[in-house]
């Protein structure tokens, strides 16, 4: 079974198609530049059988990108796509598991437009001109909030007016949620423990966003991302955790202009903010090391500080829930899969916790998943590649697999 | 050592006076004077009040201080400080920082110096205890701009309850701890709970602001958006529901604290407790990280007795979490007044002095 994976962003529609059950990618691509003209020219990315093109087409919207990605999917690489799965960031108090496509649904995914405004409405209007054009074509919604629905009452609500809270739907919901899922299923395989078994810390630390995760018993029962993607972790350009005080003070240096405020805290905080110069935090470890760059060095300490204290405190919360430590500590995503620097600043003076890297092999992985442990260490460290199109691969094909189109 | 304890606030005065021999412990409002509020000469009348309504003398005036506790001590002083001929001069310095306060309190130390003339006074200072919070713990990750434009450094609330409590473990602990610098959890359960750890005598790391009875601490920016916008609140609104409408009072809709919470179990309760117990784990955990080891927790302030709900459920779950380290954390309470604390750190700075 052939499945094509959307993943919709404001101006850009990235996609892979996977054969289930092998898992094995077929083709794989980007449309950038989706909506009005830039400086330079929208055109897709396209890559089959090792083979990479570049497209110029004009995409005014997704409708338009998506009718694109089909006409090279079908009639170029001729491939036979039989269902889509869509990577939905929201999916609010509506949605905890994966949901086939259907008039039911609809009026519940509009309605999570409000809680994620950059991500959700693009990814809706996806599926609406999925919709239009390939009505038997049947589509999945899997969404990244979703893993999180398990989180306790305890640690997913806020000490807000209840009326308030219910009225603004204001509760914790995590992000990353797929990539979280899919490393913790990897995870628990290359240590032979059963998923429903493992207890774990996910750290998916992304070049762009980044969160940890606390799971017990292969659920999530934290994150450190909230009822907004901002809170939490030092980002590229998010503050993470600040006072609400701050955000107070924020609004009326900005005279209420919340737009304004949520630029601030959104696109020019978090290394960014504090280096002055870069929100990669691969440029501030280059820097960092040089020794020169008081600014960087300050952003590192903040950065590893921040990541150190939340491994801390899930590994108390997963112990406290379980009765026992947990089994490992993942690193995932692009920071957490190639920048050793990170991994070594993080575990390090965390013996205590039972935790010890090996030097060696940390700086040494060739590839992944790689097994950091050092010997002694009661908790193990993994690295491991996300893969979040193939969770979702997977959830798709699990939620059609009684009635699958064709055979791979 | 007796302690005459001078706590000036924007407008009242609270005065204290503890004999430690006697174990006698006045704590009074004082009615008769403005507050910061209040020049030299009327300090002068009313230190004369004081001392005539305690009939000083008795107590042996010979072995008393006088202690001012000082909002803040900014970069100036790092320590609590015995007034000498430069104090003046570098409490004026901070007149900037606190102009609301440190006026007022100049004058103060003026008309204690005049009126105490033979009585060392002792300045305690309400921020030193986080002087040395190291600075990934105070910045925001804001850039710099807009940091400037706003308070772009936190410090801790309750600086000297963290201390004096960490002074009572200490001198619990000495034996225990003289060969190495044990990490410390100093766990405020006050108006604005928070959590302090320590490596040494080293504040290392400070918790963002618990739940208190109506204020809720979320770090969650996204939250406070929203309310702005859908709402259409702006910056008062938003701090009064923050800080009257929230908290506790928000989770289980009746006015309520800590220690009635955990003194009643129907499901409402149930969660706040829940909540409690986490984050407080939480906290503490994060501190540990920071703090490299673990060896003791010590509750203080207005409901540190609710520490007795809290400490085995928490020191239990510290423990399996500690995998690799001795399972032994010390539990304590130190059940004193703000102004105890006070009293404490004075005591304290003359044992070493």
């Amino acid at each position: 079974m052939q499945i094509l994976i959307f993943n919709c962003g404001s101006s850009s529609l990235k996609y892979k198609i996977i054969a289930m059950p092998s898992g094995r990618q077929l083709a794989a691509g980007e449309a950038q530049r989706v909506g009005p003209p830039t400086a330079q020219p929208p055109c897709i990315i396209s890559t089959c059988n090792g083979k990479t093109d570049k497209i110029e087409v004009n995409m005014p919207d997704h409708t338009a990108a998506f009718k694109e990605v089909m006409n090279i999917l079908q009639q170029k690489h001729k491939l036979d796509i039989q269902a889509i799965g869509h990577r939905i960031v929201h999916g609010g108090n509506f949605f905890q598991k994966p949901v086939r496509v259907n008039k039911e649904v609809l009026p519940e995914l509009y309605a999570t437009q409000k809680l994620a405004p950059l991500h959700n409405p693009p990814a809706v209007k996806l599926i609406n001109a999925c919709l239009k054009l390939y009505p038997d074509l049947p589509q999945v919604m899997v969404f990244d909030t979703g893993y999180h629905s398990t989180i306790p009452a305890y640690a997913s609500t806020y000490c807000l007016p209840a009326d308030i809270s219910q009225k603004l739907h204001i509760k914790k919901y995590g992000f990353h949620g797929t990539s979280h899922r899919y490393v913790i299923s990897e995870a628990a395989e290359h240590l032979s423990i059963a998923v429903k078994k493992i207890n774990a810390v996910s750290c998916h630390l992304g070049s762009g966003g980044a969160s940890l995760c606390a799971v017990v018993n292969g659920q999530s029962i934290d994150n450190t991302m909230g009822f907004s993607p901002l809170p939490g972790l030092i980002m590229s350009t998010r503050c993470g955790d600040i006072s609400a005080a701050t955000v107070i003070h924020l609004l009326a240096e900005y005279n209420g202009n919340c737009p304004a405020v949520e630029k601030e805290l959104n696109k020019k905080s978090g290394l960014l903010g504090l280096s002055g110069k870069s929100g990669d935090i691969r440029d501030i470890v280059t820097a960092e090391a040089k020794g020169t760059d008081e600014a960087a060095n300050k952003a590192f300490r903040i950065y590893i500080s921040r990541i150190k204290k939340y491994l801390g405190s899930y590994l108390a919360a997963v112990a406290a829930l379980s009765g026992r430590p947990a089994d490992a500590v993942i690193f995932t995503d692009t920071i957490g899969e190639t920048v050793p620097q990170v991994r070594t600043a993080v575990i390090s003076g965390m013996s205590h916790f039972g935790i010890n890297i090996a030097y060696d092999l940390n700086n040494s992985i060739n590839t992944l998943p790689a097994d950091i442990t050092a010997s002694g260490s009661r908790i193990k460290i993994l690295v491991i590649r996300t893969n979040e199109e193939l969770a979702i691969a997977r959830d798709v094909f699990k939620l059609l697999h009684r009635k699958p189109v064709s055979q791979e | 050592m007796n302690f005459l304890i001078l706590e000036p606030e924007i407008d009242n005065f609270v005065f204290s006076f503890y004999c430690k021999r006697r174990k006698i412990f006045y704590h009074k409002k004082a009615d008769m004077c403005r507050g910061l509020n209040t020049t030299q000469q009327e300090w002068q009348s009313c230190l004369k009040e004081i001392i005539d309504s305690f009939d000083i003398n008795s107590y042996n005036a010979a072995d008393t201080i006088v202690v001012i506790r000082v909002i803040c001590g900014g970069t100036v002083f790092t320590a609590p400080e015995i007034v000498n001929c430069n104090t003046i001069t570098k409490l004026e310095q901070l007149i900037p920082h606190a102009p609301l306060h440190m006026p007022g309190t100049i004058e103060l130390v003026k008309a204690c110096n005049n009126f105490f003339s033979s009585i060392p006074v002792l300045l305690v200072f309400g921020d030193t205890f986080f002087k040395s919070l190291p600075e990934r713990e105070r910045v925001y990750a804001l850039n710099r701009t807009t940091a400037d434009k706003i308070p772009r450094e936190r410090y801790g609330l309750n600086g000297l309850v963290h201390q004096a409590a960490c002074f009572y473990l200490w001198r619990i602990l000495r034996q225990r701890f003289c060969n190495c610098q044990p990490g410390v959890i100093s766990i405020h359960l006050g108006d604005f709970p928070e959590v302090v750890a320590l490596k040494g005598s080293r504040a290392v790391m400070l918790s963002y602001p618990l739940p208190g009875e109506t204020f809720s601490p979320e770090t969650d920016p996204g939250i406070i958006l929203t309310l702005a916008q859908e709402f259409n609140w702006g910056p008062e609104k938003l701090n009064k529901i923050l800080t009257q409408k929230c908290g506790w009072y928000g989770l289980t809709g009746s006015k309520t604290d800590l220690s009635r919470i955990f003194k009643t179990d129907d499901n409402i309760n149930a969660l706040a407790q829940q909540v409690c117990r986490y984050q407080l784990l939480q906290s503490c955990a994060a501190g540990a990280a920071v703090a490299g080891r673990i060896d003791a927790l010590v509750f203080s302030g207005r409901f540190c007795k609710a520490g007795n709900y809290l400490r085995y459920s928490l020191k239990q779950d510290l423990e399996t979490a500690l995998a690799g380290a001795k399972k032994d954390i010390y539990v304590d309470i130190y059940d004193q007044s703000y102004t105890a604390a006070v009293r404490d750190i004075a005591d304290n700075y003359f044992v070493n002095y």
